[in-house]
């Protein structure tokens, strides 16, 4: 099973992606909005995630029951996820009529009216997702060292969901302005993925969306497409009655777009992806002192990190990160073999196969490609990894890894101190 | 009418019956191997023997230790997995295609486990990292306390892992027995495939690999633990935990996955809803009363658990309860109808095609129908049965669930005791 794609821009500027997959039997939609942590400078932290709750709330003459009720007739499912560089909305469903989920997409896309009863019934709800996310260390981890990394002065040093306090303040008239700043059709990558006619998606997306304006977006600040390399260094940050520590730490990273991109992921992926990366020999079957290790390496269209995240026995965390040091270390070393290198290589091969299978994954990366970088990013993901050489691993590594990494770690308060740096989203 | 996908299946001479699955799919092979034996039947006192025994499978085998596996493992590309469910055992991986041969080798090794002195000491330290973790998670604490006491009584009540004495209670010797004494027993055993070649192709593939396994004549199994009598448990029960939310779950037994209310129970928990739409999804949007509010239905061999989860701020716990507790009267009361039936019908099988989407999800479910249903279809079978079954099934289904034994756990900070214990009668625990 091959799958064809074609890519189509609407005169309003928004631009459709379809990969037909002959014979499946399931279809999925994503709607890709560049709005996220990283176009929020401006504007009220967490308003980019809180306009993704609000657009289900509809304008009057249709509510949040009648979008999902729309979407269940068709046996389908929709959600909704707010990144660092964007916003999507998702659709899975057997394969069928798109009329139905192409013409929901678009309602919410464009059509919410932001009632200010809805605008505060809403608030109750991410003020619980915040209080959730700050009762899970592991969660909490995340926002205390981005906020490490990137500093008050760029976006993605903000949490995604904002604080109690910004969500707590913002007003329907501040909704309104970013969902009118961002959520214009020449801002938004739509790619449907699946089992479907493509002539007649692109003229029902034509029909959906084809119609609005085009909308002016803002530039996103060329300082905060910039690379940060913030000095190392680890923070503490005592929780309450954890029993875990829960261990961050982060080294600059390329942007999606950047020709160190596709090497920095090969680099990550020696350290961390697979049973016989480097941290997983090392730390679980050599010491078996960090249960869980994991590389992150999520695509940003702004400046990215190479992030570590690991569990710890208090105790345990200034020889593990002594270890995840070393083993970077051996990446900018080149101090790796021609056989980890294949390996890894049909590794990530397999992984970006793997998530074929799934049309949401489909649809969503392709979307996603879009929008931080080209759609190409996605499409051609083998053909990118397989021009990966070991000496353009080795020159990435040294040209990002070299400095020291900025470090979080949440530990049990029992073990006594205080946060010696870090924003005030402490516990 | 959903297209059947082509299957067949065959019997080793060892006993190993194999089941294969063709699609249209991309270059993809994805087998599990299901072992006869859960966490459910973890010894006493033993809890978590199952769920480490099968993470012992990465770390070395007769005449390959952890890092030949490793190594083997990343060069052919393979995803494996490894779980330990409270009826059975697997072991899964997932392939490209031209990677299948080595990596079924690679499988083969793994079932004939060494577990290694340092390896094991390696992973008792992980172990305990394991719980340690499992209890900063209020969400997981919650649902531990629930299960253990809606389903007191049953095999079903204890989680995968228990607490670090049993874990370091648990050694070499003991692990040898259960691997080799009750799991490793090809005539009890099934693998299953799914992939992007022909059938016939795929089973011989199967064929070559698993012919060579043998059972092992070992010493006794460790004995089962026999569930714990019911006790006269009280029907709620609160614990403090240093979070700012309270985290209150609602737990019922519910059917087994042969019950003749399996497909009620599953559009039950649809009705009341795991995400946006219907019951639950719409008091969300209504009150802004909970971020995670869901209601989820996981049913066993011998029987079943149905859950509702919430986490609200502890000034609206009483209203949650009360809130929960008129939605479960309705639906036992009063039969879905209309728009709204027809809505959860055309979800559920929406839910069930992508329950079937990847060659790992085919490969698990076509297995596990057949391994344990003896029917490799009753995936198609059940979607038939979701759209032919009627309103009034599930309002009985729900008065069965709703109106049986019910335990409710709240989780939450110090400072809300007194509400909890006020809102439902909790018992500190």
């Amino acid at each position: 099973m091959t799958a064809t794609t074609r890519s189509h821009i609407l005169e309003n500027g928004l631009a459709v992606h379809l990969s037909v997959v002959p014979g499946e039997p399931l279809v999925a939609l994503s709607a890709s909005v560049g709005a996220g942590l990283l176009t929020e400078r401006g504007h009220p932290a967490g308003v980019s995630h809180f306009v993704e709750h609000l657009v289900f709330k509809g304008d009057g003459r249709f509510t949040a029951d009648d979008l999902v009720d729309e979407i269940s007739a068709c046996g389908g499912s929709l959600n909704a996820y707010t990144f660092y560089d964007n916003t999507a909305y998702e659709v899975s469903a057997p394969s069928g009529d798109l009329g139905p989920p192409l013409s929901v997409l678009a309602r919410l896309l464009f059509r919410p009216a932001f009632p200010a009863h809805e605008v505060e019934t809403e608030r109750k709800v991410v003020l619980e997702e915040i209080a959730r996310g700050l009762d899970a260390p592991d969660d909490l981890l995340f926002d205390l060292q981005a906020a490490r990394f990137y500093g008050d002065d760029h976006p993605y040093g903000r949490s995604i969901l904002g604080t109690a306090s910004s969500i707590g303040a913002v007003t329907a008239g501040e909704v309104r302005a970013y969902h009118r700043a961002r959520y214009a059709p020449g801002n938004i990558h739509l790619a449907i993925a699946g089992g479907f006619d493509p002539d007649e998606a692109l003229e029902l997306a034509r029909r959906h969306f084809g119609a609005e304006p085009p909308g002016e977006v803002p530039p996103v600040a060329p300082a905060d497409l910039a690379p940060r390399r913030p000095p190392g260094g680890t923070t503490r940050h005592p929780y309450r009655d954890a029993e875990c520590g829960y261990g961050l730490a982060g080294w600059p990273a390329p942007s999606a777009g950047h020709p160190d991109a596709a090497a920095m992921a090969v680099a990550a992926a020696l350290l961390g992806f697979g049973e016989n990366s480097f941290l997983n020999r090392r730390l679980s079957l050599e010491l078996g002192i960090a249960p869980s290790v994991e590389t992150i390496a999520a695509p940003r269209r702004g400046p990215a990190q190479l992030q570590v995240a690991f569990l710890y026995e208090p105790g345990d965390e200034e020889k593990i990160l002594a270890e995840i040091r070393a083993q970077v270390e051996r990446l900018a070393r080149a101090d790796f073999s021609g056989e980890a290198f294949r390996s890894t290589v049909t590794r990530l091969e397999a992984d970006h196969v793997f998530g074929l299978e799934q049309c949401y994954v489909r649809a969503d990366g392709l979307a996603l490609s879009a929008t931080i970088d080209r759609p190409e990013r996605f499409l051609d993901a083998v053909e990118i990894l397989h021009g990966v050489t070991p000496e353009g691993v080795a020159r990435a590594a040294a040209a990002w890894l070299s400095g020291e990494p900025v470090v979080c770690l949440v530990e049990p308060a029992r073990r006594g101190g205080r946060a010696r740096s870090g924003k005030g989203r402490g516990a | 009418m959903i297209a059947r996908r082509p299957a067949g299946i065959a019997t080793l001479g060892n006993g190993l019956r194999l089941v294969a699955q063709a699609g249209v799919a991309p270059p993809v092979t994805a087998v599990s191997v299901f072992l006869p034996t859960g966490h459910r039947d973890d010894p006493a006192g033993l809890a978590g023997l199952a769920h480490f025994t099968v993470g012992m499978l990465r770390r070395g085998a007769r005449g390959a230790d952890a890092f030949e596996l490793a190594r083997a493992c990343d060069a052919a590309g393979v995803d494996l997995s490894v779980s330990a469910a409270a009826d059975y055992l697997t072991l899964g991986m997932k392939c490209l295609t031209r990677h299948r041969d080595r990596a079924l080798d690679l499988l083969v090794r793994m079932l004939a486990p060494a577990f290694p002195a340092a390896q094991m000491r390696a992973a008792r330290r992980e172990w305990l990292e394991e719980i340690r973790a499992e209890r900063d998670d209020a969400a997981s604490v919650c649902d531990r306390i629930c299960r253990a006491g809606a389903l007191a009584g049953t095999p079903y009540a204890r989680g995968r892992i228990g607490s670090a004495a049993e874990a370091r209670g648990i050694g070499r010797d003991r692990m040898n027995a259960f691997w080799y004494g009750r799991a490793l027993r090809p005539a009890e055993m099934l693998v299953s495939a799914a992939a992007d070649r022909p059938v016939g192709e795929t089973l011989a593939a199967l064929s070559a690999a698993f012919a060579p396994l043998r059972a092992e004549a070992v010493g006794p199994p460790p004995p089962a633990s026999a569930p714990a009598p019911p006790a006269a448990a009280p029907p709620a029960v609160y614990r403090a935990m240093g979070r700012d939310q309270v985290v209150l779950q609602f737990g019922f037994p519910a059917p087994a996955v042969d019950d003749p209310d399996y497909i009620a129970t599953i559009l039950l928990a649809t009705l009341l809803g795991d995400g946006m739409g219907f019951r639950l999804g719409r008091l969300r949007e209504s009150t802004g009363i909970a971020y995670v509010l869901y209601a989820h239905y996981e049913a066993f061999l011998g029987g079943g658990f149905f859950k509702i989860q919430l986490g609200t701020s502890p000034a609206r716990v009483g209203e949650a309860l009360d809130r929960l507790g008129a939605e479960m009267a309705d639906l036992a009361s009063r039969p879905s109808a209309g728009r709204e039936w027809d809505l959860v019908r055309a979800r559920t099988v929406g839910q069930f095609l992508q329950s079937f989407e990847t060659s790992r999800e085919r490969a698990h479910y076509t297995g596990f129908f057949e391994r344990f249903l003896g029917d490799r279809d009753r995936f198609y079978e059940q979607i038939e049965a979701v759209r032919t079954i009627a309103p009034e099934a599930v309002a009985a289904c729900a008065r069965r669930i709703f109106g049986g034994r019910r335990f409710l756990a709240l989780v939450g900070p110090a400072a809300a005791r007194r509400a909890c214990l006020r809102a439902c009668s909790a018992r500190e625990g």
